[in-house]
């Protein structure tokens, strides 16, 4: 894409397509690759800090092509065709379309810089990034994305856009236009402490131009389309959701106060390093959260969890079932394992919550001094195999 | 409580008992379900198994008629012998009953297929 031309305020920004056919990016699929008619999109997907190695290689493995990873999220550029599949990605949060990337040069005067965050990604490939996006809806969506060409704005129409904002937001509640163009709203994360403008300012900003450029109907409240406007110092990117709820809720079904998400528990059994054949035990389990996420992900293993809290025990019986998988739940101290020599592999658990509910449990804090001890575990363990204790830092 | 897990429960946690393997099963209600059958899984699971104690517990809940009394050489391979294994070891579970320690006679009641291995306090 080329980069404008006579920018008012004479200064450079340069949008880049996000990955979808610039070839300056480096590490994605050679164009040959791609089957006719698709094309290469990018797609972020947020991640529990900490774990982002394991994100990058799970998503490697699954889409074939290069992933780049930074703290909290990554980024995997695919054929578009592909994109549905990293739903089935076990160590990713929530899933974004890439509509575009940019770096701007900010010069500290509010509506100069706000119209050079905005402006730079009206020439992006929204058409595109609407089209992922409609993959991913529930039911199919009609919509034609007609655009206004975007040269002939100047910044005094840019400036009257964001005195039309203030209109939509009284009407933000109307019902979807006529044309089944999908509502949308415009939220904006933002990172530095040195911007001319607020989050709120930047997010209306955008959505006005938006709803000037593409049409949507305004709605902050029943929304079909969040658009995400990230701004990490002069870096802007500009990104469509595309998960309704966050992929961490698929497998628990009764939650206690210390479930772990599902790709938390993904990402244990991982730094775990856990093999086919072997047996795995949880021994402070909560509502087995680690075991339910190991079933489903590591089916070539035997899960046993173990929890004296009877509550916990119910909604481990619960999450559990149906009980065709090869795994048990058993009613224990994690202090005395009733488990014989040399019959465990790995111990997978989150020691910190558990320790702090047993702590602050009557009758147990006399037992617990810091950490609990890790004896009854290694006696447990096959010889040739170490103890893996999963610790979480809060 | 499938009969793997079974065999890894031992009563040793209670103060005196020296062995506590493998703990005696009294079941009052069984039930069987065909399991989709992974004989990779069966076959790496067989080297944590203590055969013996499989044999035993089987029997006990009226399911071991089938079983050899010890694994055959390259079992990893047979795949009738761990279509039986499989049976034996993921198919049934004790869903009530109790768990009885060979040398103190100390019940672990078992419920909703949960065995309860909590000691009382003179126990530990």
């Amino acid at each position: 894409m080329a980069a404008p031309r006579g920018s008012p305020c004479g200064t450079q920004s340069t949008p880049s397509a996000g990955g979808l056919a610039d070839s300056s990016l480096d590490g994605h699929l050679p164009m040959a690759q791609l089957e006719e008619g698709s094309y290469l999109c990018e797609i972020e997907c947020t991640v529990t800090t900490g774990l982002e190695q394991i994100a990058k290689e799970e998503a490697e493995r699954l889409a074939g092509s290069r992933v780049s990873a930074e703290r909290g999220k990554i980024a995997i550029q695919l054929q578009n065709t592909n994109a549905l599949k990293l739903l089935s990605l076990h160590s990713v949060d929530n899933l974004f379309v890439v509509v575009g990337r940019s770096s701007v040069a900010l010069s500290g005067e509010k509506k100069s810089d706000l119209i050079q965050v905005t402006k730079s990604f009206l020439h992006a490939d929204w058409k595109r990034a609407v089209d992922v996006w409609k993959c991913f809806q529930p039911s199919p969506v009609e919509h034609d994305l007609e655009c206004r060409p975007m040269d002939s704005w100047t910044r005094s129409e840019m400036c009257s856009l964001m005195l039309n904002t203030s209109q939509h937001d009284a009407a933000s509640d109307q019902p979807s236009h006529p044309l089944n163009f999908p509502s949308f709203r415009v939220s904006c994360h933002r990172v530095g402490a040195n911007h001319s403008f607020s989050s709120v300012e930047a997010a209306g900003y955008l959505g006005a131009a938006v709803s000037s450029y593409l049409g949507w109907p305004v709605s902050l409240r029943q929304y079909d389309v969040e658009v995400n406007l990230n701004v990490d110092n002069c870096l802007v990117c500009i990104t469509l959701t595309l998960t309704r709820a966050s992929l961490y809720r698929r497998n628990i079904v009764h939650f206690g106060p210390t479930t772990l998400k599902a790709t938390i528990c993904y990402g244990l059994l991982r730094f775990a390093e856990i093999e086919d054949g072997e047996v795995v035990v949880d021994p402070m389990c909560g509502t087995s959260a680690i075991a339910v996420e190991g079933v489903i992900c590591f089916p070539g293993c035997f899960f046993v969890t173990g929890e004296n809290y009877p509550e916990a025990i119910d909604r481990s019986y619960q999450n559990m079932q149906p009980r065709g998988r090869p795994a048990d739940v058993v009613r224990w101290d994690a202090c005395h394992l009733p488990l014989r020599d040399q019959s465990v592999d790995a111990f997978v658990s989150d020691l910190v919550h558990a320790e702090t509910t047993v702590v602050s449990t009557p009758g147990y804090s006399a037992r617990w001094q810091g950490r609990p001890s890790a004896a009854p575990a290694e006696q447990c363990c096959c010889p040739k195999t170490q103890v893996r204790c999963q610790l979480l830092s809060k | 409580m499938k009969l793997f897990t079974h065999n890894l429960l031992t009563s040793s946690i209670i103060k005196g008992v020296t062995k506590g393997y493998p703990l005696k099963i009294v079941s009052r209600k069984v039930e069987i379900s065909e399991k989709e059958f992974n004989p990779e899984l069966i076959a790496r699971l067989l080297s944590r198994v203590e055969w013996s104690a499989l044999c035993e517990a089987a029997e006990s809940v009226g399911h071991g008629g089938d079983l050899p009394t010890s694994v055959p050489e390259n079992a990893e391979k047979d795949e009738e012998f761990l279509r039986k294994a499989h049976h034996v070891l993921m198919e049934i579970e004790v869903v009530d009953g109790d768990l009885v320690c060979p040398e103190t006679g100390r019940q672990f009641p078992i419920q909703n297929g949960i065995p309860n291995m909590l000691l009382n306090e003179g126990e530990v």
